[in-house]
């Protein structure tokens, strides 16, 4: 457990300096975005009230009022979003590749580490986790400023009221920040057992060279397919299972998948790794 | 005692270790001879589970490697086994963290003797004072068995100088080393036990002093004949 | 410690952050309505469920309104996923006979239920559109908990690209579907006979017919009660025809109403006053009266038909302030001989409940937001159905 954790922060501290970047121009970016947004949005409101001599509220019958999401789905919002997912997406296959290539062979140092194996899996794991964690929690505190940002340039008049919890209705934004505390459990376990089946892959990549990507492939579909298999085997029988019993199945099969990712990864630690 | 007992391992079509056995002695240097790529630095993986074997047995004081077995012995390879962001002391603190048998005390006076800078950061030395470094990362470990790859491949006179004079002091006197080498000549004085190997197979085990006493012939001479040159 | 600062400062960061998030959300009471009772007799809304969409800008939520409050739909994500897929009216179904509901569509339509059984009806062309169409019955015997079924192969050269149940009732010992086919851009109104003891298809009468090609184009609409399970004596339809000149403008043709009566099969073309006729899209047949209902900045007048009597009896009229919004329609649900009605009055919205056989209000209430600040924003609640949640 001790090992777990000075692995955990050993992989946390690796990834910082980036990780601080990335917080950086996130925060940069939608800050400039929401000064920039209010204020074009209020020079076309000033130039539209000037021109046809309207008032406050006459120019909201006509035109609506602003509404939060526009600013929520410009390109200053969205982009640092994006381009961090994709970072953190590289990051999975590249915290393994990292200690094998380059100038480094740090995975020897890893591997005879006096602890079991496994607990540098569940450490790079643990870290992928923390790490979009991280940014989501940034992100609830940034759209908190941002609210403020916004307010102190377009009156609230002119505004459509919004709820800060509201976040979730927002486009896509569900899945990041799903309406209950269960469903986010639910939503990102979803994820974690996608990074640990690709862990495994890559771990399978290691042990067995060019053939092991057919291996690896072939194990991620196969686990895919385990996965979907409730809801495929409920569509094939007409809906047979109602609601909750798919979702019981799901569970279950989920933890199987987990675990099964994890056994496999163990295995292939302990006894079938190259460096 | 370091036992390898049979150990076969094929990678692709190639039978790259072929029924190979050897031991390796408490207090004694064993040296693997060998060409470039009859399997010593495989062999050397193998025994500390970085490369899987097909069949066979590896026992280090009649256990298979567990997880306890890397504070009893070490690999020192030939490149660093570190981050190369990493300054020395940075590297020290982490052998610290996770090794009981970590001696922080015995890891100062090795850096002072190969007068190296804690400080500096590992990426920017150079490849004689890098094995200097890695050499300490397995010297600085109360380990019963150390083995090392080619410890002097590379580096220049006078670093290997200072790296032989590490092997006849008492850092090593009571420890298990296997080593393995083409330089013969350079450590030839040095080394207990020779295993010469060919084609991932031991050709012929023996003692160093043994053969010189007996026979009045060196390594070179007993690979000679052995290798046919 | 000091060197393990950064994996805490992110490991509270999550924790505080995502902690109060789902803390707050729990917690957040401006989003909450209640029902002020202003008279009449509160114990009509003691069961009933109001299912509503709260919306305001780009925001939607679902909401269930009753007499102790509102609850957040998506709160319980147990309870969401139970009933996500199923209808209140289906939940108490699955409850009672859980094995016979498997797999079953819950479009209230193809049920028919009496006190002895649970029929449910169904159309599926397995080849795909345009393939030939099996109906499958399946029947539950309430009181000694059995079931059957059977399937009937329709006639071959029965192709369609799918079929919409309407209705399922018994009549004379038969099983009688009503049903909207569709293919290319024909639509049919049928009403199936299905004999159950000889397991087949008796009769397949088209009751209308219509056809559309773009610019000149045709509805059929019936106006019954959608939720109803149980037998109804009457069905009102109307085929329309019209022709789309521009901009999504339509000029009718031709508009004719049709009653068929289910016990002796006939039909009968029926005729709206013309004052009436903007409202028609809103007509609720209920039992064996036809109601049109029309909305006004007074209230809403019931225009009530008496089917049996032939004639039009006095409407009933509800007084009330009503803020006429083009956004936000009045939500009128008949029922079981009450008239529950939704509209927006200028703090929140009304709430009325009527006696469609007295003309008698029994019950007025307002629907308005917990939050005093709320009261004044611009929002909408659409209401999606008043259930009675009594069984």
């Amino acid at each position: 457990m001790k090992n777990y954790l000075k692995l955990l922060n050993f992989e946390v501290n690796r990834f910082f300096k980036l990780y601080l970047t990335l917080i950086g121009l996130i925060i940069v970016s939608q800050f400039i975005g929401a000064v920039v947004v209010s204020k074009g949005y209020m020079n076309d409101v000033d130039q539209v009230m000037y021109k046809k001599q309207l008032s406050m509220s006459q120019y909201t019958e006509d035109y609506g009022l602003f509404s939060f999401d526009q600013f929520v789905g410009s390109e200053w919002f969205l982009l640092p979003i994006f381009f961090s997912i994709a970072v953190l997406m590289i990051y999975v296959f590249f915290i393994w590749y990292r200690d094998w290539f380059g100038k480094n062979t740090f995975i020897y140092r890893l591997l005879m580490l006096p602890t079991e194996r496994i607990t540098i899996y569940f450490s790079k794991l643990t870290t992928i986790m923390l790490l979009v964690l991280g940014l989501v929690a940034l992100q609830i505190v940034l759209i908190s400023i941002e609210i403020q940002i916004v307010n102190s340039i377009i009156p609230t008049d002119l505004q459509s009221h919004f709820l800060f919890y509201d976040f979730y209705s927002l486009r896509m934004w569900g899945w990041l920040y799903p309406n209950t505390f269960t469903e986010f459990i639910l939503i990102y376990g979803v994820g974690l057992i996608f990074v640990a089946v690709l862990f495994t892959a890559i771990l399978i990549e290691r042990s067995y060279g060019l053939k092991g990507i057919f291996i690896a492939i072939v194990y991620g579909m196969l686990s895919f397919g385990v996965f979907i298999a409730p809801l495929l085997v409920n569509r094939l029988l007409n809906g047979y299972f109602y609601t909750l019993e798919v979702f019981l199945m799901e569970l279950v099969i989920s933890i199987i998948v987990l675990v099964s990712a994890i056994w496999i990864a163990n295995y292939l630690l302990k006894y079938k790794i190259r460096v | 005692m370091i036992e390898v007992k049979n150990v076969e391992k094929k990678y692709g079509r190639k039978r790259v270790l072929n029924s190979l056995s050897f031991t390796a002695e408490k207090g004694e240097i064993t040296c693997l001879i060998g060409i470039n790529g009859v399997g010593k630095t495989t062999i050397m993986k193998a025994i500390m589970a970085l490369t899987p074997i097909n069949s066979g047995e590896i026992l280090i004081d009649g256990e298979k490697i567990r997880k306890e077995s890397y504070e009893k012995v070490t690999f020192i390879p030939d490149t660093i086994t570190m981050l190369p962001q990493m300054k020395i002391c940075d590297a020290f603190a982490f052998m610290a963290d996770f090794y009981k048998n970590w001696n922080p005390q015995r890891a100062e006076e090795l850096l002072q003797f190969f007068k190296l800078d804690p400080t500096e950061r590992i990426a920017n030395l150079s490849k004689g004072n890098m094995a200097k470094v890695n050499m300490i990362l397995g010297l600085a470990l109360d380990v019963d068995y150390l083995l090392m790859d080619e410890p002097f491949s590379g580096i220049d006179i006078f670093s290997r100088e200072q790296i032989a004079e590490v092997f006849t002091s008492h850092l090593i006197e009571d420890r298990g080393v296997i080593i393995t080498t083409h330089e013969i000549s350079d450590i030839e004085h040095l080394i207990d036990r020779a295993v010469l190997i060919d084609n991932g197979k031991v050709l012929k085990e023996f003692s160093v002093e043994e053969v010189r006493e007996k026979d009045g012939k060196s390594v070179v001479d007993v690979m000679r004949e052995v290798y046919g040159r | 410690m000091k060197k393990y600062w950064k994996t805490i400062l992110i490991s509270l960061i999550i924790v505080t952050t995502i902690g109060s998030y789902y803390i707050q959300q729990v917690m957040a009471k401006d989003l909450s309505f209640k029902i002020e009772t202003t008279s009449g007799n509160k114990g009509e809304i003691d069961n009933l469920i109001i299912h509503a969409t709260y919306q305001s800008g780009d925001i939607y939520r679902s909401l269930d309104i009753s007499k102790d409050g509102s609850t957040n739909q998506s709160e319980s994500f147990i309870r969401e996923l139970k009933e996500r897929y199923y209808p209140v009216m289906f939940q108490k179904y699955i409850q009672e006979h859980r094995k016979f509901m498997r797999g079953k569509e819950a479009n209230p339509g193809q049920y028919f239920e009496d006190e002895d059984r649970l029929i449910y009806t169904t159309f599926s062309n397995k080849e795909g559109q345009g393939g030939p169409f099996t109906l499958q019955i399946d029947i539950l015997d309430k009181k000694i908990n059995e079931s059957s079924s059977f399937k009937i192969n329709m006639p071959d050269q029965v192709r369609y690209d799918w079929i919409n149940e309407i209705d399922v009732y018994v009549v004379n010992g038969k099983i009688k579907i009503l049903a909207t086919s569709y293919l290319n851009n024909e639509e049919e109104l049928h009403l199936y006979t299905v004999d159950e003891y000889k397991k087949e298809l008796e009769q397949d009468s088209i009751i209308a017919k219509i056809e559309s090609d773009g610019v000149n184009s045709a509805s059929i609409d019936i106006f019954n009660d959608y939720e109803k399970i149980q037998n109804e004596d009457y069905f009102l339809y109307m085929v329309e025809k019209y022709k789309y000149i521009e901009d999504d403008e339509r000029e009718i043709i031709s508009s004719q109403m049709y009653l068929y009566n289910n016990r002796n099969n006939e039909v009968k073309e029926w005729t709206i006053p013309d004052e009436l006729k903007p409202y028609r899209k809103l007509m609720i047949l209920q039992g064996t009266d036809i109601f049109i209902p029309v909305r006004s900045t007074n209230g809403l007048v019931l225009n009530r038909y008496n089917i049996e009597k032939n004639q039009w009896e006095e409407p009933i009229s509800f007084k009330y302030p009503s803020i006429a919004n083009a956004k936000e329609k009045p939500s009128i649900q008949i029922t079981d001989g009450k008239l529950y009605l939704v509209d927006r009055v200028s703090d929140g919205h009304l709430f009325l409940i009527g006696d469609l056989r007295t003309g008698e209000s029994l019950y007025e209430g307002k629907i308005i937001s917990e939050n005093k600040e709320n009261r004044d924003a611009d929002y909408s609640l659409f209401i999606k159905q008043i259930y009675n949640n009594t069984h």
